[in-house]
């Protein structure tokens, strides 16, 4: 999955208008990425790549890109 | 082992106390809407213990109304296992308490487990052994918890999920095939991922428990009350529940679609959907019973068994899946092929 795929995988997910958030954007910016919106990337990853993210490591992601990475090495 | 007898639930009876939360209630104080809340959780109102009332009380209440409305004989019941987490004192063990006023004979063995989620799970393996074993004919596994009186009424993440129940289930010895296929777990790596930091021996109470904390999210708990990590349970348990249900299943040489109904702790909604898609779970084989009593921690399944039996759902012989997991980290899961007769 590439970053513009997780892009609009996340917005999905948080029900973001498409265009919200980039790369760069900062998780902690982004007021639906709260314990709740953890929990539907998790679904996402979980759903879409079979991926179970450990939610520690989530914690350490500062921003879009971050979490991205994070994903790709899970995958 | 005996090959040729097997423990089954005989009947179910449960407590609820007779204040309820609702989320209208609650929305003022968590900053939410009533639809938010039920959206994020699939809860719309929770049952909350009296000041005064203990798990005995609702242990005594949920065993009363299992005598006096299934004819059970109390004087059978040769062991009583209490499954809870807030029990009435350190010491001594609540089942001890509670065999004096149920008026169980002296003979019975009366003890508490510390489980939660998978209490009920793990007190039904316990229950089973004692009568495949020959030890017993015939006990009372009971549940309760009072998880909200050790919650913040600041910290939403746990707030709006937990209510307080206690129930009874009779167990009993059978001919027919009844609980079977066992399966547990731990990794003691998720403790402080659902935990009450303080009041044991390990931190004591003191001042600086007491002192209140605003996290990131804006939920404020001290180290007195319960603090869950939500997204560290969620990961848990999507790598820990697809592997229950596959060990039952060798275990027992089953397919999933033998399966007919599957009965997991009911946790909040999000989460036991989320599951369900994972495990290939067809939506009418779900048994759900959450938006009445939110997550009653070790309840939650007999409460689910109790109301889904009221309703006519199962039938004798079918198969059930049940399975408990979450604080410990600690899971469990077995199959119950239900007997005849609703008690």
């Amino acid at each position: 999955m590439n970053i513009q795929e997780f892009i609009q995988a996340f917005e999905e997910a948080l029900e973001l208008p498409a265009g919200t958030v980039k790369a760069k954007t900062r998780l902690a910016d982004i007021a639906r990425y709260d314990s709740m919106g953890r929990l539907s990337i998790m679904a996402m990853a979980d759903t879409k790549l079979r991926v179970v993210l450990d939610a520690g490591a989530m914690d350490q992601c500062q921003t879009i890109a971050d979490l991205h990475g994070l994903i790709q090495k899970a995958v | 082992m005996n090959p040729t007898r097997w423990a089954t639930i005989e009947a179910i009876r449960s407590y609820l106390p007779e204040k309820v939360l609702t989320n209208a209630d609650l929305s003022p104080e968590v900053g939410w809407t009533a639809d938010e809340i039920f959206a994020k959780t699939g809860i719309a109102q929770r049952h909350v213990a009296g000041p005064k009332e203990c798990v005995s009380d609702m242990a005594v209440l949920a065993a009363e109304k299992l005598f006096r409305e299934c004819g059970a004989d109390r004087t059978a019941v040769q062991f009583l296992i209490l499954c809870t987490q807030t029990p009435d004192y350190y010491l001594p063990a609540t089942a001890c308490l509670v065999q004096e006023r149920l008026g169980l004979r002296n003979q019975c063995a009366a003890f508490d487990i510390n489980q939660g989620c998978s209490g009920f799970i793990y007190s039904l393996g316990l229950a089973s052994a004692l009568i495949r074993s020959g030890m017993a004919d015939c006990g009372l596994v009971i549940t309760g918890d009072n998880y909200t009186k050790f919650i913040n009424p600041k910290d939403r993440s746990v707030r709006t999920l937990f209510g307080d129940a206690a129930t009874a289930t009779l167990v009993r010895a059978t001919d027919q095939v009844g609980l079977d296929h066992f399966v547990f777990g731990t990794d003691g790596t998720g403790a402080r991922n659902l935990i009450i930091p303080a009041g044991g021996t390990r931190l004591p109470h003191g001042e600086q428990t007491a002192q209140s904390v605003t996290d990131a999210s804006g939920n404020t708990r001290c180290q007195n009350d319960l603090f869950m990590d939500g997204p560290q349970i969620f990961s848990f348990t999507l790598k820990r529940v697809p592997e229950l249900l596959s060990a039952v299943l060798v275990r027992s040489g089953l397919e999933p679609a033998e399966i007919d109904w599957f009965v997991l702790h009911q946790a909040n909604r999000y989460m036991l959907d989320h599951l369900r898609q994972k495990l290939k779970i067809p939506p009418e084989k779900m048994v759900w019973f959450l938006d009445e009593v939110g997550n009653t921690v070790s309840s939650t399944i007999p409460l689910a068994l109790e109301h889904a039996a009221a309703q006519g759902q199962f039938r004798p012989s079918q198969r059930l899946f049940l399975a408990g997991f979450g604080v410990g980290y600690s899971w469990g899961a077995t199959l119950l092929q239900w007997p005849g007769p609703a008690k």
